[in-house]
């Protein structure tokens, strides 16, 4: 029973509070206050670690935290809470709206993280797309109907995908436990693909990236907070649980979607380059990390057997970017460049994201490149991922530039500044938790020199007057591709108008009625229509027939 | 145990209820207003009861069936199978909600006994389908139908409201006939048979392998009509000028479900699907429902008049049934037969809801929900939720229906179907989605007209009736594993259908 609560409190509670909106008053004060708390409830299945299964509920509804969802429930709890702080005090624009995308979106990635079964998993990531939208749309500008829209379609799309891929597994061996999936069931390769490029949405994989520079600017400060530093992650958990590493032929894909990330990674950079909004840019470096994170899923496909010690380190690398981005977020809402301490809390997140010397991000890319020799990649990869250090690097020297002159709020939150201590902490105390070997000594070379060659190339830069951003600008709008799609759907949609317009001349009646038999039924309906008789007329008729029967 | 002569005669009883009913609203006429409320509350209330009871006992074994010779060698059968429990009880359900909503509705309108009285007898006619226990009993109670609908069709009595029954007629008489000609046919070929589980036609298949393909089509095109299986869906949107009460009936239970309950009956108890596909006609009809579900989306995008794209929903989703059906396997029949009870809480709660708009506020078209949610949020809720279940979205009843009729496309190899069924999803969300949208985040518009007060008690009936709909589809999907859920219910009878 106990384990019953525990497992649904997380789920439950935050969708009772949003219901609580509803009522105008002191329900509706209590809900608001009582909302940013919600997050911290993932704490307890995390530390009671109890499972529970509800035979009525859904198709056979089981929950339960596990290793796969543990560091990504640490990472909800925390980025999740402080960005709920900042929004209690600094969103003041349609609080209704924005808390009940906030905690639907909440409960369904509770959801999400705990189910243990397909439909509940399924069913949890599918509130959290569809609430999160709210959070995106909250604005309702123009701006942020398109970016809404763009999501939504995507989104959708992607959700689709998911379902057919998922649906194949449920069609051969039912809605079972996720950790039986990697043995239970054959997928045929197409499937799996289905499933992959689904999830891959939410992540932010070129080219489905195009709604994340769009949805990040538009979104309030604390929800583009959680949307790059936790939902992303969703697509994520999203791979781990329907394509666990050990599946049948995945290791097979491996290869082809480190090649996938590396391409993001730089690809999200260049772009972000070209870019002058500060969310913008900063969406750009989500993707270009994502990219990373997609490269370690890969090696943890191809070395399935090393699962034990990859998928931690798959957590430091999710941790680690969630609560960075996170801060970095959140000190778009607090004029960094006001003061040098401010300057100090930009600096360590993005330090710590260009995996510099003794920072959570050294941590993660020694994760990665663990993993990496762990599935037998060539050496030259290595290098790569030492050269997405200086890519990263420059990216955010890019956005300390753009955020500097940034003066939208004066006073800076203080749940900016726990969110950059967290960035700094839990990652370590992850690490040290799961015993990893963070390879402190000798990851410090291979650390410094990206950086140093950024630092020369900025240098060089400055000292040349040109600025980092090339004079030449290349002029691509944010979301880049989604542009030339929107129009293609933009003439698709005018093909679709005009078919249904076709099909909207009135069909051949199809039983022509000869003029006698309209004047009979109209003059019928005449009768009918003028007497309450009409219904001892058929009560009638029916004893008639029961006569008939009987003398017969 | 219940004495035999009990078993005889609960299925006529539970017929006879609401014509009783109909009796004493006609005789008591127009003026004896409390006295029909009470009937109809009462008579909406022992049918719910009667039918819960046959349900418990059918579920314990008891065989119910009463046979009645109406002239030697035509029998009238009605009987209770599990699959009789489901169509009876929803209907019993819905009817009890309805009959709330539309004395509220009706409150200060004219005829209300005419009206009154033809919507018990539709209810009769409805439970007759229910249980019918042969194709000639089925067929009496289907046209029976026809014509008390009709009377509720026209209600408004308005030249477009006419039109519409005529159109009604048309196309129903008309399957109608299509139908008779195909009984008869079949009573020539195989008797008096009993709708029996996997059919009872196989035998005479070599022999007869044409005509019974040719009678299947007409049965089909027969039921189809009600079913609103394009091409044969015309009167469908159009008979939307009905009372939203009539509307939510017609496209939630009584008209539709019986075309499409007709169509289960031919397949699973008069054919069988292994026969049905013998014949080659599987596939057909697998097409049929499919572009069905698809041309009926596409259709509703369309419309920018809430109730015809209501209307069009319904085409599209009633094909959903037939679908699963037509796939078979004990996944997608379930699906299938689930969506049955599925759709008809969803559609009749967005009926439900059209209707309050367009009596309160007097809001017909799609651009004039703006902002509504403000102004009447928990019928906007009601719309809400029923909206995001017709999508397919977790956790609510539309979604476990989805579930099932995809595994069962593939797990019958057919992953055409699954694509029909995505594409179905996507193009609900991109009708309902903009509604959801209009009611809650556009600003409000200009009033239509003056809205309309209403007593206190009356107010609270439709709400009510709205809310409890949309709360079913809510708890039925969030509860979907329950023992006693429709889902379960439906797996019983798919296993007595595809072991």
């Amino acid at each position: 029973m106990s384990a019953l609560v525990i497992n649904l409190l997380p789920v439950l509670t935050p969708l009772i509070v949003a219901a609580l909106l509803a009522f105008r008053g002191r329900p509706r004060a209590f809900a608001i206050s009582a909302a940013p708390w919600m997050p911290l409830l993932l704490a307890l299945p995390l530390l009671m670690g109890s499972r529970a299964e509800l035979t009525i509920v859904l198709l056979d509804l089981r929950l339960g935290a596990d290793a796969v969802a543990a560091p990504l429930s640490v990472l909800c709890a925390v980025a999740w809470g402080l960005a709920g702080w900042f929004a209690a005090n600094r969103v003041e624009k349609d609080r209704i709206l924005f808390w009940s995308g906030w905690l639907v979106s909440l409960a369904g990635i509770s959801l999400a993280l705990l189910a243990q079964d397909i439909a509940g998993f399924y069913s949890g990531y599918a509130m959290l797309s569809l609430a999160s939208w709210l959070l995106i749309i909250h604005a309702r500008t123009d701006e942020a109907w398109r970016a809404g829209r763009i999501y939504l379609v995507l989104a959708l799309a992607g959700e689709m995908a998911a379902f057919a891929g998922l649906i194949a597994i449920v069609a051969a061996v039912g809605n079972i436990a996720l950790g039986e999936l990697a043995t239970a069931v054959q997928l045929e390769p197409a499937w799996r693909w289905l499933i992959l490029a689904g999830f891959a949405v939410k992540m932010g994989v070129v080219p489905l990236h195009v709604w994340l520079p769009l949805a990040h600017p538009v979104a309030p400060i604390p929800a583009s907070a959680i949307l790059s530093g936790v939902i992303v992650k969703a697509g994520l958990l999203g791979w781990l649980r329907l394509v666990p590493p050990g599946s049948e032929g995945a290791a097979a894909i491996g290869p082809i979607l480190l090649v996938l990330g590396i391409v993001t990674a730089f690809a999200g950079v260049l772009i972000g380059l070209t870019q002058q909004r500060v969310k913008v840019v900063l969406a750009y470096s989500t993707i270009s990390q994502m990219g990373l994170v997609l490269m370690a899923y890969a090696a943890l496909l191809m070395a399935p057997d090393r699962a034990a010690v990859l998928l931690p380190w798959l957590g430091v690398m999710a941790l680690h970017h969630g609560l960075n981005k996170a801060s970095l977020f959140l000190a778009c809402g607090c004029a960094p460049g006001r003061s040098r301490l401010r300057g100090l809390l930009v600096a360590l997140p993005a330090l710590a994201i260009s995996a510099a010397p003794l920072t959570t991000g050294m941590l993660a890319k020694t994760g990665l490149k663990t993993a990496l020799a762990e599935a037998g990649v060539a050496h030259g990869w290595t290098l790569a991922l030492s050269l997405t250090s200086t890519a990263t690097a420059l990216l955010l020297w890019h956005f300390w530039r753009l955020v500097r002159s940034d003066s939208g709020y004066k006073t800076a939150h203080p749940a900016w500044v726990a969110m950059v201590l967290a960035g700094l902490v839990v990652p370590w105390i992850w690490v040290l938790v799961h015993g990893l070997d963070p390879h402190l000594l000798s990851g410090l070379w291979p650390a410094t020199w990206p950086l140093a060659l950024a630092a020369a190339i900025v240098v060089a830069s400055v000292w040349l007057k040109r600025g980092l951003a090339p004079r030449w600008r290349p002029g691509l709008p944010a979301g880049d591709l989604v542009v030339w799609l929107e129009g293609a759907a933009r003439l698709a949609g005018k093909g679709l108008t005009r078919l249904a317009r076709a099909g909207a001349a009135p069909l051949p009646n199809l039983y022509p009625v000869h003029v006698r038999m309209t004047r009979t039924l109209l003059w019928m309906e005449r009768k009918i229509t003028a007497l309450p008789v009409a219904g001892f007329l058929i009560l009638g008729l029916g004893g008639l027939l029961w006569l008939v029967t009987r003398v017969s | 145990m219940i004495s035999p002569w009990t078993t005889q005669i609960l299925p006529p009883a539970v017929v006879l209820v609401s014509t009783l009913a109909a009796i004493v609203i006609f005789v008591a006429g127009e003026a004896r207003q409390r006295l029909r409320i009470w009937v109809n509350l009462t008579a909406a209330l022992l049918k719910l009861l009667l039918v819960v009871w046959i349900g418990l006992e059918v579920l314990a074994g008891t065989t119910f069936m009463f046979r009645f010779e109406l002239l030697p060698g035509l029998e009238l059968i009605l009987h209770a199978d599990a699959l009789s429990i489901l169509f009876a009880s929803l209907s019993a359900v819905l009817w009890l909600v309805t009959t709330v909503y539309a004395i509220a509705y009706l409150e200060h309108s004219p005829n209300r006994a005419r009206f009154f009285g033809f919507f018990s007898l539709c209810v009769s006619a409805t439970m007759g389908i229910a249980m019918a226990g042969n194709l000639l009993t089925l067929f009496l109670f289907y046209e029976l139908l026809t014509l008390t609908t009709w009377p509720l069709v026209v209600h408004n009595g308005t030249p477009e409201a006419l039109a519409a029954g005529r159109s009604y007629l048309r196309y129903t008489l008309t399957g109608g006939v299509v139908l008779l000609t195909a009984l008869v046919w079949l009573y020539g070929l195989a008797g008096n048979a009993v709708f029996t589980p996997g059919g009872f036609l196989a035998p005479l298949a070599a022999e007869h392998g044409g005509a019974l393909t040719l009678i299947f089509v007409m049965l089909v095109a027969g039921f189809g009509v009600k079913a609103g299986l394009i091409p044969l869906h015309g009167w469908l949107p159009k008979a939307m000028v009905a009372p939203a009460p009539v509307s939510a009936l017609l496209h939630a239970v009584a008209v539709v479900k019986a075309g499409a309950f007709g169509i289960i009956r031919t397949v699973e108890d008069v054919y069988g699907l292994e026969l049905v596909a013998e014949l080659g006609m599987r596939l057909p009809l697998i097409t049929v429902a499919s572009w069905t579900i698809v041309i009926g989306s596409l259709l509703a995008l369309r419309e920018h008049h809430l109730k015809r794209r209501l209307a069009y929903s319904t085409v599209s989703q009633v094909s959903y049934i037939v679908l699963g059906i037509a796939v078979g396997g004990l996944l997608a029949t379930s699906g299938g037969m689930v969506h049955l009870v599925h759709q008809g809480l969803m559609k009749i709660t967005l009926f439900f809801c059209a209707g309050i708009f367009g009596l309160l506020l007097g809001v017909k078209r799609i651009d004039q929900l703006d902002g509504l949610g403000r102004r009447m949020p928990w019928v906007s809720g009601a719309f809400t939720v029923a909206a995001l279940g017709m999508i397919g979205l977790p956790p609510l009843v539309g979604f476990i229906s989805k579930w099932y009729l995809a595994s069962g496309a593939l797990a019958a190899g057919m992953p055409l179907v699954l694509a029909v069924l995505i594409t179905s999803a996507l193009l609900n969300a991109a009708y309902f989605l903009p509604l959801v949208r209009r009611l809650w985040l556009n600003p409000p518009g200009t009033l239509v007209e003056a809205p309309i007060e209403i007593g206190r008690l009356p107010r609270l009936a439709l709400m009510s009736s709205a809310v409890a709909t949309a709360a079913l589809v809510v708890v039925l999907g969030v509860l979907a594993a329950h023992p006693l859920s429709p889902l379960n219910w439906v797996v019983k009878i798919a296993q007595g259908y595809a072991p």
